[in-house]
């Protein structure tokens, strides 16, 4: 009995004691996402990105500190109608790229993000992050978007392009 | 676009088109808004046929002196320098 209380003891801790740890080796992405790309390493895009993910989850989100999602030039586009846009609506959560609370990461252009129901970068509850050198266009947020819960962010040689809803009271637009 | 958060900076972008083009949010914190071009926010096609909308180029809420701006080349805001840009 008592064996069998250390065996269980051992296995709850074990189970709490699971974190994200950044991966030495770096990550490549590239063609369609049906789930949110967690970045738990240096990840680089080697084409396009469509994002098929569900409804009102990010594309990418970042896992850990310190890491870098790079461009390299390339496309990410979500779930807006390319003619419409969004009708004047954004769909909560549903953003390109998320810093997820993590410090010091990096989304590094060139590359083009496009088409989100809502931000197409959110940083989001993150200190010291960068926002450099990428594009946003049509998505139905804010391009780049940093809330009150972010501090010491550089949003920097962005270049932001028809942005935005056309309801009268949303909030948003470029940054 | 910013909430109350502090010690951001917005700098060398270039905003155009879009429903505002730098949205700040009534702030408690300093941020620096610095060397950015946003003209033509919103499209002159939404300006037109959704008047209602009134938007800018930079529209700054925060309170006075917690937002710095500098040598920003806009043509409308609220709250924010727009110097005078020659053709």
């Amino acid at each position: 009995m008592r064996t069998s209380l250390l065996a269980t003891a051992v296995f709850v801790l074990g189970a709490v004691s699971v974190s994200v740890t950044t991966q030495d080796r770096p990550d490549s992405v590239s063609g369609t996402i049906t789930r949110t790309f967690s970045i738990v390493a240096n990840t680089q895009l080697t084409g396009d990105v469509t994002c098929a993910v569900a409804d009102g989850t990010p594309c990418f989100s970042f896992a850990v500190p310190g890491v870098e999602l790079r461009l390299n030039g390339y496309t990410v586009t979500g779930k807006g109608d390319p003619v419409t846009g969004c009708g004047g609506a954004v769909t909560t959560g549903e953003v390109g790229i998320t810093t997820n609370a993590q410090r010091g990461v990096v989304v590094r252009g060139p590359g083009l993000i496009q088409r989100f129901r809502n931000h197409g970068v959110q940083v989001a509850a993150s200190d010291g992050a960068r926002v450099e050198g990428i594009t946003v266009s049509t998505n139905c947020g804010s391009g780049i978007f940093v809330p009150a819960t972010s501090f010491n962010t550089v949003v920097q040689e962005n270049t932001a392009v028809r942005n935005g809803s056309s309801n009268p009271g949303l909030s948003c637009g470029g940054i | 676009m910013i909430g109350s958060a502090t010690g951001n900076v917005i700098e060398q972008n270039l905003v155009t088109g879009n429903t505002n083009g730098i949205y700040i949010a009534a702030t408690v914190g300093q941020n620096v808004i610095r060397n950015n071009t946003a003209i033509g926010n919103p499209a002159i096609q939404v300006g037109n046929t959704r008047p209602e909308t009134r938007a800018l180029d930079i529209v700054n809420l925060s309170p006075a002196d917690r937002t710095v701006f500098d040598r920003n080349k806009c043509l409308t805001a609220l709250a924010a320098p727009c110097p005078a840009i020659n053709p």
